[in-house]
């Protein structure tokens, strides 16, 4: 009997399908889980009091996303690690294990996105800003913590009261005030005495400090390779080594409010008109780009890559003056800092606004997330009295419970000694609410705008800011536009 | 009457179905991670997509809507800017490195893998290292002008200079063409220099008539290649520009990519990853079409079919 050595066709059909079965069922086999840790014995009860909230189901795995916002250092993570750790120590009772999953920033978005629509999304985010939560606002991704809030009758009151309503929208509360990060004046005290000028002021009440002022300072302080400053004869505008004064690292639209613009974000209250035709934005620009182009005492894009490149920042470069920046450098390099510092307060607007814009950090959970009850658990753990402020430390933040201030302030105290703590603290009540960060329609879209607008006037292409800002606004209408016509 | 007969394979069928039995692997991964998404980007550019809300069916509207799309004809021209300010001194850099590569001097080998090695480190660590070659201040190419009196600007914070910065940096990778053209170097016959030197050639003619037209096919494939690389240029522009200042480096990949995973408009950046196919195949199929004027193919007839 003749045998067939080779291979049929059947054999073929057969081999393929074997394949592909084997590498479907690699693809789809699920991750396996670990049997969940039991509860040692004698375990203190967790923090907050959950009256009647459901009981969560046990052996759940709560995973926190963490990459929308700050938290990915490796000192970070090994801080956030180790409280994690410490939560998983404490609802062990409960069956609930909270695990950190830590994405670079520059694929939060992607990652993020991609695992929800494979029906895996994480649990909580965190820690997530305004801006952070406004990318995802509109695609309903976020749960709104509201019911729960009630549920388990959970105290806000211990929270600075402008956080919490940073956090809600008209969609509820979508998370709990975790940080905050004022801003303020960074102000260089040996670049002050060198040049015999008087330090600027810590009170934010101070009618005499102005933006004139500022102008003022900071030509006082902004010298060429001579020695000569901004503001005598001789002075070589193209030979500049030292700066008066630096804001590029905050949002210009946050910034207009200082001169009277109504909204932060440049948007109207009912998203569908750009208000950067506003003479208050035109204005703020135009004092930015005289302060470049015209009193020298800025540097311009071109400069400031030349100056600040290799120290991280102008301020650590020790070449500027004074700096307005959020509470984010005092968490990372500041202490490291070898000349001396302090904080001053922002000068009062040409309206006579005194505003210094505000970051805020909190958690979201994920709307689609499976266990939401667990998920709350953790969040509230970590939003709990002595285990917040230490979250909003490894931030470079300050926490947002108010019982949390003393335990900040002894912080601050030890690590930067001599700095004016109240000015920080009380920068939290000249914070911009609504926030420059909060949602706008195509909020990437409208702030790459903004940013490249801002890049002409670091530039100096154009001079004259109401173009600029004519521009703007045509472009970011455009962008409304679009997104109203696309929602139909 | 019982049928009998079986069906049988002939040796060549059977060896034809045991080959794609052991390669089915790669077709499959190849249907699942290359073919699938190709179809599926080509339908979601058709839709609005943004991964978490279900697509949504709005027709050509995505292809309308780049046709007015100011930043995407800001991309295409950066692009191509880019090409015409690289792709040219690559290739030319290229051969000049492997014509000296190619002569009789001490320590070939090790000059060969010096001028190699950058070629095959790229990426974000390359391109911090440019960042620091370009700043205005400590920068080496602004020290090395100012031996020659010259003040460099600041490359990449100038919108006239952050495009020539970058095209300059495109000779770092060089080295790879380099290779191609070495082989080939190394396969024109030295019996047609040796005609030529009869003939009273000199070095020039003998570049221009002999070496030119018998690596003319590497050539042709450098320039292949070098115009689908320049297209799909991404990472330095990425980390070094972030497509700044003021849109002078808004790469057309940058853009796909802002669309994609930034402004999370799935299907608009699908719509502008055709649209790049269709410019590289366009541009692919010209650089073919002119070859049969410039490339030469040893023992090709002219008009014939070889």
């Amino acid at each position: 009997m003749y045998r067939q050595a080779g291979l049929s066709r059947r054999h073929f059909i057969e081999l393929c399908a074997a394949g592909a079965g084997a590498a479907l069922l690699a693809a789809c086999a699920p991750k396996a889980t670990p049997a969940p840790k039991e509860a040692p014995a004698g375990e203190a009860a967790p923090a907050e009091k959950k009256a009647e909230a459901p009981k969560a189901a046990e052996g759940q795995k709560v995973l926190i996303f963490v990459g929308f916002g700050t938290g990915t250092s490796e000192s970070q993570i090994a801080e956030e690690t180790a409280l994690v750790e410490e939560c998983n120590e404490t609802l062990a009772d409960q069956g609930i294990t909270a695990e950190l999953m830590v994405t670079p920033h520059e694929e939060h978005l992607a990652k993020f996105s991609a695992m929800l629509a494979a029906g895996t999304p994480p649990d909580i985010v965190m820690p997530i800003g305004v801006g952070g939560v406004a990318e995802l606002y509109d695609t309903d991704a976020w749960l709104d913590l509201q019911p729960m809030i009630e549920r388990d009758q959970y105290d806000m009151s211990d929270f600075y009261g402008s956080t919490v309503t940073l956090h809600t929208y008209s969609k509820g509360t979508l998370g709990l005030p975790m940080a905050v990060y004022p801003s303020f004046m960074y102000y260089n005290k040996e670049l002050f005495e060198k040049a015999s000028v008087d330090e600027i002021p810590h009170a934010w009440d101070d009618g005499n400090w102005t933006f004139d002022k500022l102008v003022e300072v900071g030509r006082q302080l902004t010298l060429d390779s001579s020695g000569n400053s901004a503001d005598q004869t001789g002075f070589d505008p193209t030979d500049i080594v030292q700066w008066g004064y630096d804001e590029s690292w905050m949002d210009f639209a946050g910034l207009s409010r200082q001169f009277g613009a109504t909204s932060a974000t440049g948007i109207s209250d009912d998203y569908k008109t750009s208000l950067f035709d506003d003479p208050a934005y035109a204005s703020r620009a135009q004092w930015m780009s005289d302060a470049i182009w015209k009193h020298n005492f800025v540097a311009s894009a071109e400069m400031a890559q030349e100056a600040f490149s290799l120290a991280g920042d102008p301020f650590s470069s020790g070449m500027v003056a004074m700096w307005h920046c959020h509470t984010w450098m005092m968490g990372q390099t500041y202490a490291e800092l070898t000349f001396d510092w302090d904080l001053g307060a922002m000068p009062k607007g040409p309206t006579g606004v005194v505003s210094a814009q505000v970051d805020a950090d909190t958690f979201v959970m994920a709307a689609a997330g499976k266990q939401q009850d667990a998920a709350w658990e953790v969040a509230k753990w970590c939003c709990s009295p002595g285990i917040l402020e230490r979250f909003a430390l490894t931030w470079g933040s300050v926490p947002a419970r108010l019982s949390g201030k003393e335990i900040f302030l002894q912080t601050l105290k030890e690590k930067f000694p001599g700095v004016d703590e109240q000015v920080l603290l009380t920068a939290i009540d000249y914070g911009d609410v609504p926030n420059h960060e909060a949602w706008k329609p195509q909020p990437a879209k409208v702030g790459d705008a903004v940013g490249a607008a801002m890049d002409r006037v670091l530039l100096g292409k154009e001079r004259d800011c109401a173009v600029i800002m004519q521009e703007l606004d045509k472009t970011v209408q455009g962008y409304l536009d679009e997104y109203w016509a696309q929602k139909g | 009457m019982e049928r009998t007969q079986r069906f049988r394979m002939t040796p060549a069928r059977r060896e034809a179905l045991w080959a794609y039995g052991l390669i089915s692997p790669w077709i499959i991964g190849f249907l699942i991670f290359t073919v699938a998404p190709m179809v599926t980007s080509f339908a979601m550019a058709f839709m609005e997509y943004n991964v978490i809300q279900p697509a949504r069916w709005i027709g050509g509207a995505n292809y309308r809507n780049l046709t007015i799309d100011p930043l995407f004809w800001q991309s295409v021209k950066v692009t191509f800017t880019f090409a015409g300010m690289s792709l040219i001194p690559s290739l030319a850099a290229g051969l000049v490195l492997a014509m000296l590569l190619n002569a009789e001097i001490p320590g070939l080998s090790v000059w060969r893998t010096l001028y190699y090695l950058p070629s095959i480190i790229q990426g974000v660590p390359v391109a911090i290292l440019w960042g620091f070659v370009f700043n205005k201040r400590f920068g080496v190419l602004n020290w090395a002008l100012a031996l020659f009196g010259i003040k460099g600007p600041g490359w990449l914070a100038s919108p006239q200079w952050a495009l020539p910065a970058l095209a300059i940096m495109s000779l770092w990778g060089v080295g790879g063409g380099m290779i191609l053209y070495l082989a080939g170097l190394q396969g024109v016959p030295t019996t047609l220099y040796d005609a030529a030197k009869v003939d009273g050639a000199n070095g020039w003619h003998r570049f221009w008539k002999v070496t030119l037209p018998m690596i003319s096919p590497v050539i042709f494939y450098n320039l292949v290649m070098g115009t689908i690389g320049t297209f799909q240029y991404f990472t330095n522009a990425y980390v070094m520009t972030d497509g700044g200042p003021d849109y002078a480096t808004w790469f057309y990949n940058l853009y796909l990519y802002r669309n994609a995973f930034y402004y999370s408009k799935m299907g608009y950046a699908s719509a502008l990853a055709w649209v790049l196919f269709l410019f590289v195949l366009l541009l692919t199929l010209l650089i073919f079409k002119s070859s049969a004027a410039w490339v030469y193919y040893e023992g090709q007839l002219k008009g014939g079919r070889g």
